[in-house]
């Protein structure tokens, strides 16, 4: 083109969008919501890692964590540390204390060693019992994981402790405060120096605990002299030797990698198979345990599934606001082009090519795209990680969350909302395009009236007032705008439901199992299993009447479960088995429901195994198939005998004669389900004060504990729901608004007549929203089918493996899609009432028929 | 007092600095029963003072008065109930609601007027009693006019307007359009004014009011009117 030529064109372009600003708005409208939405969800699982792993990063948190029964000395430690692959390794000692912090408030703690300095005892020349100060603070040491300092400062001298900074808050304990830390070994008194925050806890979970009730409350770093002078349960050996409770170990080139991805995970495999191969050489039988971060903090364990669900629910739920997208600048478009035939045909009856007359509509609509793209991705980068991951920092102590910009997710949606766009947009062209000039400057005849089916139902047109006919006629005669208008309402009325049906998923999952399938109230276990005589001694000393109101007992491990017949899937792993004592079965069955997923009631019985419905999905098993399982360290193969109802957690479940007949020994005993008594949180604390007196009870897990838990951790959902509930609904208002005012500019000549008729504002509100309301209604009616559709598909995808949801939304979430759809419907028409109320009647009627 | 009176009416627009004087101040005046033909070049002022008495604009100066009702400066819902239940317009192009039949587009009328007529007596008279069930697509122009004056008539309004009712008619059946209007007027005792550019219409009127220029320049009475059939042009 030449100069002239192309800034006459540009400047027709402008005027263009300055003549029809409502226009260019509402294509601008529907690309912002469908970037901002597209962009930012999808960025918000990214930048949850990213944020996350940089944390890490930053404060140098250990890969590894390594564990041994019988403690760490100084020499395997240097040992680990010339390890191939091993960067660099920090000692540490922990105790778990009674923390008194005011006037009779306590609290358990795990208090947790500054950097150790790793000399051992043969480098010195004082015997371990008379080195005083075997474990002193290394301020030089390559601290894995150092802690931030929120207030006041670390501990530089014994005597002083930094405290968890959550659980500090929480409780009102300030900088310089005495407490006193108190074990079975003796107390001491501490100031608090500081208040900190650590990478090792960037959740609510602070582990368990040996004291007080089982978990901990909180975490402390203090001099490590001062937690050994407190230790309770030091093996006898570290009168003669210094022993590390734990190892972190850093890998080396292990930071490069994000955290969050699973080369990491890879990545680390050689270097824990190599610490392991060594603990077996140094320890013995025993070995080392060797854990990553997903085994030794369940919170990062967690917030990589947080993550990973919020990605899953950003995979599909995009593409109703692009469908949407390309409805709208259809329709959009289709209205131009159509007021604009005569002009179109003049150009081209002058000699304009398609291209040039084309090229005008589809650089309006891609201009607005962009415009509202562009803004959408500045808006989405930002809004939606931030909204998604302010629920999250209810739950989990990490920096302001990083909101990068995406090129990549900038690329796929711009290039996704242009396609649409400009796709909806040659489309809407189409035909004009290649009639004939002469043609196009006619004006187009109105579509003809027609009979509409529901005419020949007589009986019920006879019936329809005169109204209802005119609406019914008028609805169906524009027939592509009509299926539109419907599908918009639809999407979002489905959005708004996989929203609130998302929600009760949940909601009914975590009320299923600790309502409905569980009935007990504490799981206990012990370390190691014992011969059943003797258990049942300890519990008839542990167990009195006074506490317990039912129990029953049983043997309870981990395993890893598979299909022999599937080589395809892989082993589902950390499943329950739990095999029941011997003529316990029916007091079982009041604790633990065994329902099948119809409704049925399921026995266990000597044959096989019972196995729960999720475990069953994921590893491909029906009633009758085999599955292969650990039984007390042999590998065992059972039929399935019946497959039961269960949200949470895997469960194998057997009876003692099967378990007996499958690994070929005596079941030991190492678990009781009780329901309490009292189930206060008193009373809770009671039992567990009186069980962990007992050294052989490794966990008592309380289910209101469990259910809390669960029930937090699956809070962060209502984020998403917020957002998918106001984007859909935004995305309601600019499909209806867009459309009613189409609606209402191409059949301006038709309303302008009704107003010369004498029709006064309310009839002609009702003339135009009459068939608006009942679009909506039916587009409510599809979008909760299409909802309950979309629903299913969300919940299996960003169900995590532990659970299982619930499929079902409550009704009353029907309920609320409908209202707010209809809300919406409403204010549109209320928007639209100037419009209509200052139809001028004179122009309208001045155009060429 | 005329039926209807017209006292230096005035009507300006403004677009953007240019402003364009489309009624530089009409009077006249109109009896009750009276056929009226107002005759004038394009863009003389017809169809505006036309929308102004059928409540479709309003007059930026002046005094309209119809019936002995002053309808200069109504507010917007006095001017609904005017159009609603004083006016029926015939337009040029018919203007006919596509989705409804011959019928249902003349029952329309009915749910506005407080004392409509039959709708299906309406039809037949102006004759259409066999078109009733039909889509206005599948009418001829001048069955659509009809349907249009019948719809207007149904209403029982005080005035008929008709702003060119068979500028898109051929010769032959405009001149039955204008017969329908002439006859309502003799036999209905309907007060009708009619928009035209063609002067040769002028004999059938009782009253020729001639515009030019926004303004009024003659005003003709007959006092024999032609019948319409024996007009040629």
């Amino acid at each position: 083109m030449t100069k002239r030529r192309k800034n006459l064109w540009l400047t027709g372009l402008f005027r263009e969008i300055r003549r029809s600003p409502a226009r260019f708005f509402s294509i601008a409208a529907i690309s912002f919501i469908a970037v901002a939405f597209f962009a930012g969800v999808r960025a918000a699982a990214p930048d949850m890692k990213l944020t996350a792993d940089q944390y890490l990063d930053e404060s140098r948190m250990a890969d590894l964590s390594m564990l041994s029964a019988s403690g760490f000395t100084a020499e395997d430690a240097r040992a680990i540390t010339d390890v191939q692959g091993v960067e660099s390794v920090m000692a540490g000692i922990s105790q778990d204390v009674m923390l008194d912090y005011g006037e009779s408030t306590q609290a358990n703690i795990k208090l947790l060693s500054m950097p150790l300095k790793v000399e051992g005892d043969l480098w010195t020349d004082k015997p371990a019992a008379l080195n005083l100060d075997r474990y002193g603070y290394d301020d030089e040491a390559d601290w894995l994981g150092r802690p931030t300092v929120v207030q006041g400062r670390l501990p530089e001298q014994r005597g002083e402790i930094a405290l968890d900074n959550r659980f500090a808050s929480e409780r009102g304990i300030a900088v310089g405060t005495r407490v006193i830390c108190t074990t079975s070994s003796g107390s001491r008194e501490m100031v608090v120096s500081g208040l900190v925050d650590s990478p090792y806890y960037i959740g609510l979970d602070r582990g368990s605990s040996r004291v007080g009730a089982g978990s901990s409350q909180g975490f402390a770093y203090t001099m490590g002299d001062d937690i050994a002078s407190l230790a309770t349960r030091m093996p006898l050996a570290t009168l003669l030797t210094t022993t590390y409770t734990q190892l972190w170990v850093k890998v080396e080139g292990a930071a490069e990698l994000n955290g969050f991805a699973s080369e990491y995970e890879t990545y680390l495999e050689p270097v824990m198979e190599r610490l392991e191969a060594l603990g077996e050489e140094r320890a013995g039988e025993d070995g080392w345990y060797v854990l990553d971060r997903g085994g030794f903090s369940a919170d990062i364990e967690s917030y990589q599934q947080d993550a990973d669900r919020v990605a899953a629910i950003g995979v599909a739920f995009p593409i109703i606001f692009f469908v949407v997208a390309i409805l709208v600048s259809l329709t959009t478009m289709t209205r131009m082009v159509e007021e604009q035939r005569t002009q179109m045909g003049t150009y081209k009856a002058l000699g304009y090519g398609v291209g040039s007359i084309a090229g005008k509509y589809l650089a309006y609509a891609a201009g607005a795209a962009v415009i509202g793209g562009v803004a959408g991705l500045f808006l989405g980068f930002w809004l939606f990680p931030t909204i998604i991951a302010s629920v999250y920092g209810i739950m989990y102590t990490l920096p302001a969350l990083l909101t990068p910009f995406h090129h990549d997710l900038a690329f796929q949606s711009m290039a996704a909302v242009l396609l649409c766009v400009v796709g909806g947009t040659w489309a809407a062209c189409g035909t004009a395009m290649h009639a004939e000039p002469a043609v196009l400057m006619r004006p187009k005849a109105p579509p003809m009236g027609k009979r509409v089916l529901l005419e020949r139902v007589t009986p019920l047109w006879k019936r329809l007032s005169f109204h209802g006919k005119v609406t019914a006629r008028n609805l169906f005669r524009y027939k592509k705008r009509f299926f539109m208008s419907v599908l918009g309402i639809a999407g979002s009325c489905a959005l708004i439901m996989t929203g609130f049906g998302l929600r009760d998923s949940i909601t009914l999952s975590v009320e299923g199992q600790f309502d409905e399938i569980w009935h007990m109230d504490a799981m206990i276990n012990l370390s190691k299993g014992m011969v059943e005589e003797d258990f049942n001694d300890m519990c008839g000393q542990l167990i009195t009447q006074e506490r317990f109101s039912q129990w029953v007992t049983g043997y309870q491990q981990l395993s890893d479960v598979e299909n022999p017949s599937r080589a395809d899937l892989k082993p589902v792993k950390d499943c329950y088995v739990m095999a029941v004592g011997r003529g316990q079965e029916d007091a079982f069955y009041e604790m633990v429901e065994l329902t099948a997923p119809g409704g049925a009631r399921l026995s266990m019985d000597d044959s096989g195994v019972v196995i729960t419905e999720k475990l069953a999905r994921l590893a491909g098993i029906s009633v009758g198939d085999e599955i292969t399982f650990t039984l007390s360290g042999k590998t065992c193969q059972a039929p399935v005998t019946g497959i039961v109802r269960n949200y949470v957690y895997h469960y194998i479940y057997l009876t003692q004669d099967a378990f007996e007949k499958l690994s070929g020994e005596t079941m030991p005993f190492s678990v009781v389900y009780a329901s309490l008594q009292d189930n206060t949180e008193e009373g809770r604390e009671q039992v567990a004060t009186a069980l962990y007196a007992n050294p052989r009870i490794a966990a008592v897990t309380f289910l209101s504990d469990m259910r809390d838990q669960v029930a937090d951790s699956l809070a962060s959902i209502d984020s998403v729901v917020i957002v998918l509930v106001v984007s859909s609904a935004a995305l309601a208002f600019v499909v209806l608004y867009n459309l009613t005012n189409i609606n209402i500019a191409e059949r301006s000549r038709e309303l302008a007549t009704l107003r010369v008729l004498g029709f006064n504002d309310q009839e002609m509100y009702s003339y135009i929203f009459r068939e608006n309301y009942l679009i909506t209604a039916i587009g409510i009616v599809v979008g909760l089918g299409l909802g309950a559709v979309l629903h299913s598909f969300v919940i299996t995808t960003c169900e995590i493996d532990i659970m299982m949801f619930v499929k079902r939304a409550a009704p009353i979430s029907c309920l609320y899609s409908a209202a707010i759809t209809a809300i919406f419907s409403v204010l549109v028409n209320a928007a639209m009432r100037r419009k209509i109320r200052s139809i001028d009647m004179v122009e309208s009627l001045k155009s060429i028929e | 007092m005329a039926y209807i009176e017209l006292n230096d009416v005035k009507k300006f627009y403004k677009m953007g600095e240019v402003t364009i004087t489309a009624l530089a101040g009409m009077s006249f005046s109109v009896e009750k029963g009276e056929f009226v033909v107002v005759v004038g070049p394009s863009g003389a002022g017809k169809t505006t003072v036309l929308n102004i008495l059928g409540g479709m604009d309003t007059a930026d100066e002046g005094q309209i008065l119809v019936d002995g009702q002053d309808v200069t400066r109504l507010s917007h819902k006095e001017m609904i109930l005017y159009r609603r239940h004083s006016i029926g317009f015939v337009f040029q192009f018919y203007n006919l609601i596509q989705n409804l039949t011959a019928l249902e587009n003349v029952e329309l009328a009915g749910q506005v007027s407080p004392r409509p007529e039959d709708p299906k007596k309406t039809l037949e008279e102006v004759g259409l009693g066999h078109r009733l069930n039909n889509f206005p697509s599948q009418l001829s122009g001048g069955e659509q006019q009809r349907v249009a004056i019948a719809r207007a008539l149904a209403k029982n309004p005080k005035l008929l307007l008709c702003d060119e009712p068979t500028g898109a008619l051929d010769y032959q059946t405009g001149k039955q359009i204008l017969k329908l209007l002439q006859d309502t007027c003799r036999q209905k005792g309907m007060t009708v004014i009619v928009i035209t550019h063609n002067s040769a219409l002028c004999p059938m009127a009782d009253r020729v009011i001639r515009v030019k220029n926004a303004r009024v320049e003659r005003i003709e009475l007959n006092a024999h009117p032609m019948p319409v059939e024996e007009i040629e042009w």
